[in-house]
């Protein structure tokens, strides 16, 4: 009899060996070049649910061997007979449904791998673990030392597997996230949960990004659109990649601007809609949890907390470079930027009352290659003043209007390189300045109430035909006009009243 | 993380001037490169009838006295009668060929730096509603006008002036001073009104013989100012107030001299129509000078309404049409043409916005025998300079130009583009008003690319 069930026992252990050979073949090979295989994807979702039992039962075998091994106890010995076999064939089946799940193609990364294949040796451990129980319980000649070695080796494995598959379901901070100061640091880990950065103000404050917004994205995103895979090519796993654009051709976010940011329509589609992110059948997040990325975003989206020294190094730039930017504009010379994020300069002289300070004209020539147009405005700028400027790369737009030695700074202005509109107006500009204008590429150009000759005005009209040139008015056809218009006006003639 | 996204996110926005500049006026960063730096509102108060300015229609001109084939709404006085052609013939002006009509000769030569809005629409068919909605975008009082939205959005570069100025003709919009207010926006957003005559602003003259007393009765005022402030906690009332002193304080030297129009030149005056026959043009041409030289002097917003000469009145020509609008044509059409002109030669139109509206149209069919009464169903108003796209019509009426049918555009439209334009987005533009973060555009409000350059 126990000859039989030994025989049968062999049988079965090993038919399910094959089977879990089978089923890892069948899953590396055809199911993974597909997308995913409905039936497939159906039951593999069952391996969350069934793969707590092996685990419950191995700590239960594991109690009652202990137990048994203490208590000589026979009544033991069957209950983890039985234990024994449970463990083997729910952990089987959990490893079945656990390969079918990995198949779908949902995960991917080194976090799976471990996961399945160190799966796969604990289910085929168990196999192997029944075996020898069997074979004791038939006296067949294995002893109890290599069975207790295989138990013992299976609850480290066990321990392992579950961790992995903890951190496939949750992501790989979950665990440690809130953990206490002491215990993160001895773990090598910073507490996420509880990062800091120090403002510009110097008050301490949370980073939103890190504390917040990657773990929803890590959550909830990163399983398709990370390191591992890159669905429609975007990722969301760092910052920088937040706002690189994908396939379509927009970036998930741009800062400040909620409705530029594709990730955020996406976020809240309602779920029945094709373009919905996360996609049908997904987690989805809640509302609130929407709300508070939507709210990063039109909030500038600020990063994470970056190299602290390099971070620091920059600060201080730019603090030095505010200091000094702030020192002209409470002199009258407004220095801001061209735009939200720009690096450029609009300069207006508006505020500036007569005569400009050397001391500091020689500051903003400091970011003479940041000025992108540059409005005098009157102010009485000397050229020795704008020869500081020479070179200066982004300039393209240069009002001059009412500027005097006009002549002499043409020099200067045709190291402008980037110039397209050059505003002249009523300044002593005359045809020896105007001559030497010829190199610059511009787009327009203004010469009204200069002392240019009408022959010079369209010799250079008639040598740069693709610059819009701007003269005076013409009063004459003014006058022309005035004289239909009181033809026009038969019910109405002013010269009556 | 560059060195531009730090710049961005945490130094460069409305900190930058905090450290030199405490005023509220200070400039602030446009949410992107804008292509207008100013805008000139040329308000033609009462509304311009729009099949007798910037909008042909044969269809009416060959209907001429019949009784209209198209279910006609009622109108403000319900005195509507048979169709009525239009008095002026239209011309081709300039490469574009708009046709504009003989009431705007002179519009008509600047017809390639327009842009004319041909399927605007007004939210309502009274001039105070209709005339809050387009200065408010909103038809009740109290909501800040968009003169203020762009003060508070943008600040101005000039610290010694107001960043809002209404040039004012004498006629006060229906609706009174809430149509330049500043609602619930910071009291300094709201506009300041300047005339082209002597005075041009009430109380400008210091009294006290002594720049120093004046300057120690000011100093006196703001500690007591100061210490009340302190009192009543970040009591915004009262600081806008110690601002509003001392930006007057300023404004006593430079508003005389910006409005002083006696330098410019003979030319210069004769571009604007200040030589003509006619007194109300000589005004409206100060005004539009006036308006130059504020743009030039970096005021961000700068509106001009009507005159109120005697004799004068708003478009809103119930009868009478031919006499009235040949009357108030005449007193903007030089001088605004001008503007534009000597706007352009100055290098300033490409950052100058200038728009050109009235609050709603008119009707194509008669009130009476030869007046108009108010549509707000389809109109016409135009753009020009500051990134407009010029020598374009954009929208369509129907055959008789009663109801805006293609393209059709709203004030929120306007408002949104003319924010677009000097670089806000005006979905992002608000203040937090009654639990709510409240825009010009309330909900509304679509960029038209055809009309940008």
């Amino acid at each position: 009899m126990k000859r039989v069930y030994f025989l049968l026992s062999t049988v079965l252990l090993v038919s399910l060996a094959l089977l879990l050979a089978w089923v890892v073949v069948l899953t590396e090979g055809q199911f993974a070049a597909e997308e995913s295989v409905e039936w497939a994807q159906f039951l593999g979702r069952f391996h969350p649910v069934i793969l707590h039992l092996p685990i419950g039962l191995f700590v239960g075998l594991f109690v009652v061997e202990l137990a048994a091994l203490l208590n000589r106890n026979d009544g033991l010995r069957r209950s983890a007979h039985i234990l024994v076999w449970l463990m083997a064939l729910t952990s089987v089946l959990s490893a079945y449904l656990g390969l079918l799940l990995a198949s779908n193609g949902d995960y991917s990364g080194d976090t799976l791998w471990l996961h399945k294949w160190l799966g796969i040796l604990f289910s085929a451990g168990a196999l192997v673990l029944a075996f020898f129980k069997v074979r004791i319980v038939c006296r067949e000649g294995v002893g109890n030392g290599l069975y207790r070695f295989l138990l013992v080796g299976l609850l480290v494995v066990m321990t392992v597997v579950g961790h992995y598959g903890g951190n496939l379901t949750h992501g790989s901070g979950y665990l440690t996230a809130y953990a206490p100061d002491w215990l993160a640091a001895k773990l090598d880990k910073p507490n996420e949960a509880v990062e800091t950065v120090v403002s510009e103000d110097g008050a301490i404050e949370s980073n939103v990004y890190t504390r917040q917004i990657q773990p929803l994205l890590e959550q909830y995103c990163v399983q398709c659109h990370g390191i591992e895979k890159q669905k429609s090519k975007y990722r969301l796993d760092t910052y920088e990649y937040l706002m690189t654009p994908g396939k379509m051709g927009d970036t998930p976010i741009t800062p400040s601007m909620v409705s530029e940011s594709k990730l955020i329509e996406y976020l809240w589609l309602p779920e029945s809609d094709d373009m919905a992110m996360p996609p049908e059948g997904k987690p989805r997040m809640s509302a609130e949890q929407i709300m508070l990325i939507t709210h990063w975003v039109a909030n500038g989206a600020e990063g994470p907390p970056v190299d602290e020294a390099a971070v620091a190094a920059e600060r201080a730039a730019l603090e030095a470079e505010r200091t000094e930017l702030n020192q002209l504009i409470k002199n009258g010379i407004m220095v801001l930027p061209v735009s939200r994020g720009s690096e450029l300069f609009y300069v207006d002289f508006q505020n500036v009352k007569g005569t400009v300070a050397d001391e500091d004209f020689a500051l903003l020539a400091n970011y003479k290659d940041r000025i992108q147009e540059l409005k005098l405005a009157g102010a009485a700028v000397t050229n020795a003043q704008l020869e500081l400027l020479r070179g200066a790369s982004e300039l393209q737009t240069l009002n001059l209007s009412g500027y005097s030695s006009a002549d002499d700074a043409v020099d200067v202005i045709a190291s402008f390189s980037a110039l397209k509109n050059l505003i002249f107006y009523g300044s002593d500009l005359g045809d020896a300045g105007l001559s030497k204008l010829s190199t610059l590429n511009l787009d327009s150009l203004y010469l009204g109430a200069t002392n240019i000759t009408p022959k010079q005005f369209s010799a250079y009209q008639n040598s740069n035909g693709a610059v819009r040139v701007f003269g005076d008015v013409d009063l004459n056809a003014v006058s022309a006009i005035e004289v239909i218009d009181l033809e026009n006006t038969a019910d109405f003639n002013p010269n009556k009243k | 993380m560059g060195f531009g996204m730090l710049a961005a996110t945490s130094l460069f926005q409305r900190d930058l001037l905090g450290a030199s500049l405490s005023s509220p006026l200070a400039p602030q960063i446009p949410h992107f490169p804008p292509t207008a730096k100013s805008v000139i509102f040329l308000y033609m108060d009462g509304g311009v009838s729009q099949v007798d300015s910037f909008d042909p229609k044969p269809q009416l001109t060959k209907e001429n006295g019949q009784a209209p084939k198209f279910k006609v709404d009622a109108t403000v006085f319900n005195n509507n009668g048979n169709l009525l052609k239009s008095p002026w013939e239209f011309k081709n002006y300039g490469e574009s060929g708009i046709p504009i009509s003989d009431l705007f000769p002179h519009i008509g030569s600047c017809a390639d730096d327009l842009c004319v809005i041909r399927s605007m629409t007004a939210l309502s068919p009274n001039h105070p509603n209709a005339n809050y909605a387009l200065h408010c975008g909103h038809v009740l009082a109290g909501r800040p006008s968009m003169g203020s939205w762009f003060s508070y959005g943008l600040g101005t570069m000039n610290q010694n002036l107001p960043s809002y100025v209404v040039v004012n003709g004498g006629l006060m919009p229906p609706g009174g001073m809430q149509t330049f207010g500043n609602g619930f926006l910071p009291a300094n957003h709201q506009a300041s009104l300047v005339a082209p005559k002597h005075p041009v602003m009430n109380n400008i003259q210091p009294r006290e013989s002594l720049t120093e007393l004046q300057r120690k009765k000011l100093d006196y005022l703001n500690s007591i100012d100061r210490s009340l402030f302190q009192n009543f906690h970040h009591a915004d009332e009262v600081e806008t107030a110690i601002q509003n002193y001392e930006l007057a304080y300023r404004m006593q030297m430079e508003v005389p001299e910006v409005t002083d129009i006696s330098k410019e030149t003979a030319a210069t005056k004769r571009l604007y129509g200040m030589d003509s026959p006619f007194e109300q043009t000589r005004q409206y041409g100060s005004q539009c000078l006036i308006a130059r030289r504020l743009v030039e002097q970096g005021v961000r917003f700068v509106e001009l309404t009507v005159s109120g000469i005697s004799g004068a009145d708003r478009w809103d020509q119930h009868g009478n049409l031919k006499a009235g609008h040949e009357m108030n044509a005449f007193a903007v059409d030089q001088p605004i043409a001008g503007l534009i002109k000597d706007l352009k030669s100055r290098g300033l139109l490409d950052s100058t916005l200038l728009v050109f509206s009235g609050e709603f149209g008119r009707t194509p069919f008669a009130q009476g025998q030869n007046g108009r009464d108010h549509n707000p169903q389809g109109f016409s108003m135009w753009m020009a300079g500051g990134g407009i796209k010029g020598g374009t019509i954009y929208g369509a009426t129907d055959e008789y130009g009663y109801r805006a049918v293609e393209n059709k555009m709203d004030v929120h439209d306007l408002h949104a583009n003319m924010m677009h334009l000097m670089g806000i987005d005006h979905k992002q533009l608000t203040y937090r008003f009654s639990g709510r973060d409240v825009r010009l555009t309330d909900v509304h409000g679509h960029i038209i690319p055809e009309i940008l350059a």
